[in-house]
């Protein structure tokens, strides 16, 4: 990789990607994250990341098991403090889960007693009481991800590429500024994945709200994100940062084999390769 | 199905004929076999009463030893108003007992659940109190409580409780973390998650816990008329022994396992209500 490439930056700078005076959705100021494992040994989780996620930005975040993109995506949903640095949301400091913050997790986690339709509802239910007019915004939800069928079905009756699916819907009823995905479709076969990746693409276009996307998973990570964020294992830090330049929308089947595709999948496989994730 | 339809029509009429007819004959087998095993356990009982009948009735056993069924259905018949009054007594014994096991149990295995030194103090005696056999306090209980209702509410109570505040905690503490997370993710409060995950999740636990309840307090309230009573399906059993009465005896044994059925259905039946609607509910 040369150095004079504009769609690369490697090092551990951080990069503002925000425009003008917007603070950015999603800031992460020098984290890190330390826990005590079971003998009372210190582990660093994350060390010193510096991380910015702009209004409308895309950044998936690829790295090996262990490398604390898990930790991120915890600490930016409010669910976890870090052991030192700041997070902020928006450009206020975030201590606890927050309203316009969405989360899918690997695991749909819908809960099996409640319909479809119910599980969607859950976080609106939390905030006050249902109205025909949620009722209408999980039906039409459920339309947009091919689900208009399967409201009243309860999740043990779906696929897990389905519920996985009513989980993103039950993320997207909050209406998100920022929403963060914990490899979503890590527990799903390699063509459900395919149609998910696609299929999450035109959501995001449509809606245009920030995204923070955990993942190990490279192709997937170039072919949805503007930015993608290499970690090294742990202690996780950053240790590139690329800059995806492909036009929108992509598809899966023109854009896979370009070279331009292919670059960036080897640049991120180099990097892998230097950190001795993969030989 | 398709490729094969535009092509050769024929062929693949008769081949979604013979599809067809083979899903039909699997479905027929399949039923006829579920039928087959629903029969099995009513039919098992219904030969081994058959055998009773005539092993008695053919002089190989005295039925002043073991009176045949025939013989039991008939006095239940005939002793019919009498059962009943004292059947209602237990029931009630049994019913007032367990209401209390289940409002302290539950409420005990919330105590333990939310707090760590109730916990610590608590649970470690529970779990070797159980292991007690609290039928051998039976008399000491009638000693402290008289002859009246006390003794039997208490020791149906007694006897239900352990297993409902076990299950409880077990089913409040065997939740899928993930579940948690995803709930607070969503900015809930405390008791938002207890109510809309903890506790629905905990419910099948409790509900297993409320049916092993029931029928010990059955047993509890059958116990505590045997060491001192008046009336009640215990007592009147006694009274059967006294007099040498087998058949009495053992109609009293039949309404006691047709209570024991009808309060462990009664359960059964809320517990489908109760996880119907949790699902229909807006």
């Amino acid at each position: 990789m040369s150095p004079t490439d504009p769609a690369m930056i490697s090092g551990t700078e951080p990069m503002t990607t925000a425009t003008g005076n917007m603070p950015p959705s999603l800031s992460f100021k020098r984290i890190s994250r330390m826990f005590e494992s079971r003998e009372g040994e210190e582990i660093t989780a994350l060390q010193d990341v510096d991380l910015a996620v702009a209004k409308g930005e895309f950044v998936a975040v690829v790295g090996p098991s262990g490398c604390g993109k898990s930790t991120l995506l915890a600490l930016a949903a409010g669910l976890d403090a870090p052991t030192a640095g700041s997070v902020r949301v928006d450009g206020t400091a975030l201590n606890e889960p927050r309203r316009g913050v969405a989360t899918v997790f690997q695991n749909d986690h819908l809960l099996p007693w409640r319909t479809i339709e119910d599980n969607i509802l859950l976080p609106l239910e939390l905030r006050g009481t249902i109205d025909a007019q949620h009722r209408r915004a999980a039906a039409d939800l459920l339309k947009q991800v091919g689900l208009a069928q399967f409201g009243r079905k309860y999740p043990h009756e779906l696929s897990g590429g389905m519920r996985q699916r009513a989980a993103i819907c039950r993320a997207l009823i909050q209406q998100p500024e920022l929403l963060l995905m914990d490899e979503p479709f890590g527990a799903l076969d390699a063509l459900t994945r395919e149609q998910m990746i696609a299929d999450l693409q035109t959501l995001w276009l449509t809606r245009g709200n920030s995204v923070l996307f955990i993942t190990h998973g490279i192709e997937e990570a170039v072919f949805l994100a503007d930015r993608v964020i290499v970690m090294s294992p742990r202690p996780g830090r950053i240790v590139l940062e690329v800059n995806i330049t492909l036009p929108r929308p992509r598809k899966w089947s023109a854009v896979h084999d370009t070279p331009e595709f292919q670059r960036f999948i080897r640049v991120i496989r180099e990097t892998f390769e230097q950190q001795g994730i993969i030989h | 199905m398709q490729y094969i339809t535009n092509r050769f029509p024929a062929a693949a009429t008769q081949a979604a004929d013979a599809i067809a007819r083979a899903r039909q004959q699997r479905l027929l087998r399949q039923r006829r076999r579920v039928r087959q095993q629903r029969l099995a356990a009513p039919l098992l009982a219904l030969l081994l009463l058959i055998i009773w009948q005539l092993a008695v009735t053919s002089g190989a056993l005295s039925s002043l030893i073991l009176p045949a069924p025939l013989a039991i259905a008939a006095r239940i018949v005939d002793d019919f108003p009498e059962l009943a009054k004292h059947a209602y007594v237990t029931t009630f014994e049994v019913a007032s007992g367990f209401a209390i096991a289940a409002i302290l149990g539950v409420a005990t295995a919330l105590a333990i659940f939310f707090s760590s030194i109730f916990r610590h103090a608590v649970y470690p005696l529970l779990v070797g109190l159980q292991t007690v056999p609290k039928i051998a306090l039976a008399p000491l209980i009638v000693l402290y409580l008289g002859y009246g209702w006390g003794p039997k509410l208490f020791l149906a109570a007694l006897l239900a409780f352990f297993p409902i505040v076990v299950s409880t905690v077990v089913g409040l503490e065997s939740i899928d973390q993930g579940l948690v997370r995803m709930i607070a993710s969503m900015g809930a409060k405390s008791h938002q998650i207890f109510f809309k995950v903890r506790l629905p999740a905990a419910l099948p636990n409790l509900f297993a816990g409320l049916k092993v309840g029931i029928s010990l307090a059955v047993i509890g309230a059958v116990l505590g008329e045997y060491v001192a009573a008046q009336q009640g399906l215990g007592y009147l059993q006694l009274q059967a022994n006294a007099n040498f009465d087998t058949t009495l005896n053992l109609a009293t044994v039949v309404v006691i396992a047709v209570m024991g059925t009808v309060l462990y259905g009664t359960i059964a039946a809320v517990e489908s209500i109760v996880t119907f609607s949790r699902g229909a509910r807006a």
